[in-house]
Formats: structure tokens, C-alpha cells, sequence
């Protein structure tokens, strides 16, 4: 099972700093931005739901990478890719457009299948 | 999990089939449409609308995700009064890239000539996030009534 191990950690790796670096770049660099798309697409309380996603992103994507509640952790991170793949990227087609998010819902959908695998952190079925 | 990872292998390439285009070379349909967003502009500077409009529908038509030809497109259409098309070709634009702060600024303006001035200042909250200068200068055209003021058009 080490091969396995291994690939659960690779997965946790790639998509754990993909979401650190984003949820960072979205706290350090204003929210408004973000805030704004929010707005443009119709969700309610965009300045809340902003802070929500970043914080989100930046925790969760540290918990991914240290394998804490990996598999509920990335079921979150999937459901936010899948909303913003429906509500912002689909009118952009796949290339150039939601393709970068599809890989980072199906790594987020592996782990939530194959947990965090034996190099974690946490203990327990929902890390592991 | 074989099973699911069948599903979501044949959900990726159906999403990418559905928006692939085999029947034309992205690369040159691309350059096509820049040359008639190009000529578009140039009618515009010389406020040949009609002209600049059917450009800009050339360059959208051959590359409908050109999101700056549908944000001109709709600018041109709000020159000559249009304005129900104008709104269409912005919301177009901003389908496809929902923060572009000029899509926003143009739109408000747009309702604004429309005397729609609560869709204005929907898109003024919009634009205050994305761009707080452009939003000022939106902004006082809404409290002057005057879709003109200080606008960054031709």
C-alpha cells in the first residue's frame, strides 16, 4: 500500500499548496476583487462570503496538506470548485476556461474516496 | 470506485467536447476576430457606429468568447440608442468575465441612458470593488443624470 500512500500524498501536496497559495493571494491581496465577482454573480452577502471562501481556501488547503480531516475538508473544497465551475467558469468553455478547476475537483474527489492515506497527520476515518 | 472514476472521466471529456470547435483552427479564427475588433475600433473613434457595430458582431460571431469585442459591441449599440441590445452584449461580456470593470462602468451607464438608475448604481456596487477611481467617475455621472460624464468611451 505504500504506492497508494504515496499517490494520496503527491494528490494532498498538489492540491493542498494550489489552495494555500489562492487563499492566501485572495487575503493579501484585498477581498474586494473577490467580493466583487460575488456580487456580479449573484451570490447573497458577497463581503462575508468572500472572507469564508479565502479562509476556506487557506486553512483547508493547509489541512489538506498536513492531512487533518482530509476527506471532509476536500469534500468542501469540491463543492466550492463545482460551484464555481456552474456559477462563474462554464460560460468560458473548458480550455482556458474550467479546466484548471475540474483537475482540482476530481484531485479534492479522490481524496475524499481514498482519505489522506497513511502519511497524515490526523487519525481517524475522516482524516485517513 | 472504479465505477466513479469512469463517471468523472467521462464527465471531463464530455465538458470538453461540448466546448471544443474541431471545425475551425482556434489560432486563426482568433486573428480574425481581432482584425475586426481592430477595424471596430476604428469606427468607433470616428463615431461610425453602425459601421463599428457590425465589426464588433464579426469579431463576436467568429470568436464569441471575445469578451472586450461584446463589451465595444455593447457600447456602440448604447451610441445609437439600442439600448436593448446594448445591455444584451454587456451582460454577454460579463457572462464570460463577471469582474471586468469596464463591462460594469459601460452597463451602468447604459441603464442610466435608460433611466433605469437603480441597475446603475447595482452596477456602481459592483464597480466600488473592482475599480474604487472608475467607480468615483461612474458615480458622479449617476448623481449628474448624464451617461457622458467622464466616461472612458472614444
Amino acid at each position: 500500500m505504500r504506492g497508494v500512500d504515496l499517490s494520496l500524498l503527491l494528490v494532498r501536496a498538489a492540491l493542498g499548496f494550489v489552495f494555500v497559495s489562492y487563499g492566501y493571494a485572495k487575503w493579501a491581496g484585498g477581498m474586494d476583487r473577490f467580493a466583487a465577482l460575488l456580487l456580479a454573480t449573484g451570490f447573497p452577502f458577497p463581503d462575508a462570503l468572500a472572507r469564508v471562501v479565502a479562509a476556506l481556501e487557506l486553512g483547508g488547503g493547509l489541512m489538506v496538506l498536513l492531512g487533518v480531516w482530509t476527506r471532509l475538508v476536500a469534500a468542501l473544497l469540491a463543492v466550492e470548485m463545482l460551484v464555481a465551475i456552474a456559477r462563474v467558469l462554464w460560460p468560458r468553455g473548458f480550455v482556458g476556461g474550467f479546466a484548471f478547476e475540474a483537475v482540482l475537483l476530481l484531485c479534492a474527489l479522490a481524496l475524499v474516496a481514498g482519505g489522506g492515506g497513511r502519511w497524515s497527520v490526523g487519525r481517524g476515518p475522516l482524516s485517513r | 470506485m472504479r465505477t466513479l472514476l469512469w463517471v468523472l472521466s467521462a464527465l471531463v471529456v464530455l465538458a470538453a467536447a461540448a466546448h471544443a470547435d474541431p471545425a475551425t483552427d482556434p489560432g486563426a479564427a482568433e486573428g480574425d476576430a481581432r482584425r475586426f475588433f481592430e477595424q471596430g475600433l476604428e469606427y468607433s473613434r470616428r463615431q461610425q457606429w453602425d459601421l463599428a457595430i457590425q465589426a464588433y458582431r464579426r469579431a463576436v460571431q467568429i470568436n464569441p468568447r471575445f469578451v472586450e469585442a461584446w463589451t465595444n459591441l455593447g457600447y456602440a449599440y448604447r451610441k445609437v440608442k439600442d439600448y436593448g441590445r446594448s445591455v444584451e452584449a454587456y451582460e454577454q461580456a460579463l457572462k464570460l468575465r463577471p469582474d471586468y470593470a469596464q463591462a460594469h462602468d459601460y452597463l451602468a451607464r447604459t441603464y442610466l441612458a435608460m433611466g433605469n438608475r437603480e441597475g446603475a448604481m447595482r452596477h456602481y456596487e459592483i464597480l466600488r470593488r473592482l475599480d474604487p477611481r472608475m467607480a468615483e467617475r461612474l458615480l458622479r455621472a449617476i448623481q449628474a443624470n448624464d451617461p457622458d460624464l467622464e466616461s472612458s468611451g472614444y
